[in-house]
């Protein structure tokens, strides 16, 4: 170092002096670099979510299929049903109702 | 007119604008990879890394940023983070037989000395930074942040996560060694 130093050297003037004459770094395509690397990791991000997602979805259907009670509930289903007048009556009046409802929403944009 | 950090800051967390976090990185660079020469001991190689390691943590982390305090304090506080822990895995790779921090220094150095000799005008701002490298991290950061970036002992504080009490012992100290560096290489000039 071929500055005047000694044992009482002014470290707070040796600062200033730094401050002063502090390079400005060009960017030089650094802030692009940066950029490229967020976007590439945005990207990975994006495929490892769906990567995840897929597996864990294949996952459930395994399981499902494999311990679903398939049998056990199509058991449980009825063999014959007998309709009479009055079910037929409360199935069409649900249908009606349930029509007004999604007429209603749609129609006040309630969705 | 150039907008604010802060919209800026509001255009990547609410929009995730690559182009808003592009100009808060043209704004910064300059002074955090200064910043990390002086920390590095002027090897530029790894304060631009670690300079870009800065920002993409920064852009990860960003919607934390609550503004309470300046935006430069905060990229300051994820860099000395970052700075730490690198220093950390060098020593561990240090006392399991790697390259130690000062041989890669010195091989970096070695790499680029035709740059070194064709930037004569930064020579005070290398032989600081290196001067400087024989300070440990805290003294060094303290030092840096108080006596170039000018920033009060309080923001020093938060920036490093310390106690103030801690930032004045770390500045002394670190003066004192400096001084004793400094004299040093006047004394090995002379001889």
């Amino acid at each position: 170092m071929n500055r005047e130093t000694n044992t009482d050297i002014n470290i707070d003037s040796l600062f200033a002096e730094l401050r002063n004459t502090e390079p400005c770094m060009q960017d030089q395509g650094f802030s692009t670099r940066i950029i490229a690397e967020l976007e590439q990791k945005a990207e990975l991000s994006f495929f490892k979510d769906a990567l995840i997602t897929m597996l864990f979805t294949l996952l459930g259907c395994l399981l499902t299929y494999a311990f679903f009670p398939v049998a056990e509930l199509m058991a449980l289903l009825p063999s014959s049903i007998h309709i009479n007048p009055m079910s037929l009556l409360t199935l069409g009046g649900s249908v009606a109702l349930a029509c007004c409802a999604a007429y209603w929403t749609l129609d006040t944009d309630r969705i | 007119m150039n907008p604010t950090d802060q919209a800026l800051i509001h255009a990547v967390v609410k929009e995730d604008s690559h182009r808003a976090f592009a100009e808060l990185v043209k704004r910064y660079q300059s002074p955090l990879r200064y910043s990390l020469r002086q920390l590095t001991g002027w090897n530029e190689a790894l304060a631009d890394d670690l300079a870009q390691e800065t920002f993409i943590k920064a852009h990860s982390a960003l919607s934390s940023f609550q503004g309470k305090a300046k935006f430069s304090s905060w990229l300051y506080r994820i860099a000395y983070n970052l700075m730490l822990s690198h220093f950390r895995v060098a020593r561990n790779r240090e006392l399991t037989g790697g390259l130690t921090g000062r041989e890669e220094q010195s091989l970096w150095l070695d790499n680029h000395h035709e740059e070194v000799v064709s930037h004569e005008s930064l020579q005070l701002h290398r032989d600081l930074a290196q001067a400087m490298n024989h300070l440990s991290e805290k003294q060094r950061m303290a030092l840096h942040l108080s006596l170039h970036r000018e920033c009060t002992h309080q923001e020093i504080s938060d920036i490093m996560s310390i106690p103030l009490g801690t930032v004045k012992t770390l500045i002394t100290r670190g003066k004192a060694c400096l001084r004793e560096r400094l004299a040093d290489w006047k004394s090995g000039d002379e001889s």
